[in-house]
């Protein structure tokens, strides 16, 4: 009798086991990554900070605080090509060796609107002049100034007057410059 | 192929089919992916300095009544004029030139009229400039009755970097002789 129950319990195990599907709950794992990743690219980042999307390595030095309200871009060369980063994520390319606006003319359009946008908002909230918008240009130490040229002709024509140069400040960095005695500065400087 | 091989072959599909684990190194891939990534940024945000600076240039701006800013009759502030006697300064990959606009527009040809400061050490030498252009500012204002305009304009060559283009402007900013540089991006 035992033996008979032994032999029942057996068919039974194999057979369960034979008919064992596996579960359900195996994509789920990879949805949830995929759905972080498509959130955080989609929805958190372009809200971060412009710069964690950058490559351009900009240079240390002290400078004056940033205004707000200003106009981000970043710049750096791969492959002999200009690369401009927006804060919107958008980016513009043009060849390194173009001296033609024309190659420009998407930038320039899209500087034309962020300078019309931020005179607006600036108007609107009391705190702007027509002509005062700034664009703050993280640029790669790795580019020479033939590669920045087009892009300040790109904000003349623009219409935009005050740009500038980001720099990063690390908590020791110092205002570097003793014109009036020494030469501190001549050490400072890379050599060219 | 033999019926063994074709049984074999059978038999390792349906353990494959009926297996939970198939799908464990796929998921791990991705998930992997997708935390570097999210690692990625996440440490880069932490290791990033919060303190960032700017060195500001300027583009000189022309006052037009072609293109009036409508329902505005006010004024616009004239800061000043870039006229001949405004400093140009001029970075090459061996010295600074510098003189007044007029010598290095229609008076170029004249060599009396622009002055070199040779970079020390590789280095572009702007105490050595400022040393020099307080000598000329001070000989300007006692011979031809003119006083240096607090603005002037720098025009490096177009194969100077750019972390020294920014550095001089700084340190033109720095000297109380200037306080706004225009940046010449010259003809292209």
């Amino acid at each position: 009798m035992a033996i008979e129950e032994k032999r029942w319990e057996l068919a039974l195990t194999n057979l369960q086991e034979r008919l064992r599907q596996p579960g359900l709950w195996y994509p789920y794992p990879a949805m949830i990554s995929f759905a972080l990743i498509v959130i955080l690219t989609g929805h958190l980042l372009p809200g971060l900070n412009p710069r964690l999307g950058s490559r351009a390595e900009i240079i240390e030095f002290y400078g004056k605080s940033e205004r707000a309200g200003a106009i981000w871009l970043g710049v750096l060369m791969a492959k002999d090509r200009i690369y401009v980063r927006t804060a919107e994520r958008s980016t513009f390319s043009w060849s390194a060796k173009s001296d033609r606006m024309k190659d420009l003319q998407a930038f320039t359009r899209y500087l034309k609107d962020r300078a019309k946008k931020e005179a607006l908002s600036s108007g609107l909230s009391l705190e702007g002049h027509l002509t005062r918008t700034t664009v703050v240009l993280a640029v790669d130490q790795r580019l020479k100034y033939v590669h920045i040229r087009p892009i300040i002709m790109a904000l003349a024509e623009a219409g935009i007057s005050h740009y500038a140069f980001e720099t990063i400040m690390k908590k020791e960095t110092r205002p570097r410059f003793s014109v009036r005695g020494g030469s501190e500065n001549a050490v400072l400087i890379k050599k060219l | 192929m033999t019926a063994l091989t074709m049984l074999q072959s059978k038999i390792s599909r349906t353990k494959r089919r009926l297996s939970e684990g198939a799908w464990y190194p796929r998921i791990q891939i991705l998930t992997i992916l997708g935390l570097l990534i999210i690692m990625a940024f996440a440490l880069r945000s932490v290791s990033m300095s919060n303190r960032f600076g700017v060195v500001e240039a300027e583009i000189p701006v022309l006052p037009s009544d072609e293109f009036p800013i409508p329902g505005s009759d006010r004024k616009v502030e004239v800061l000043g004029e870039i006229h001949k006697h405004v400093a140009v300064v001029i970075l090459t990959g061996d010295e600074f030139l510098f003189g007044d606009l007029e010598s290095f527009s229609t008076d170029l040809t004249n060599v009396r009229n622009k002055f070199f400061i040779k970079h020390k050490d590789g280095a572009p030498d702007l105490t050595g400039l400022f040393e020099a252009m307080d000598k000329w500012s001070a000989q300007n204002a006692s011979m031809k009755k003119t006083d240096l305009a607090p603005y002037m304009v720098f025009m490096p060559m177009g194969d100077i970097p750019m972390p020294i283009v920014i550095q001089v402007i700084a340190g033109i900013k720095e000297n109380p002789l200037f306080n706004k540089v225009i940046l010449a991006s010259g003809m292209i």
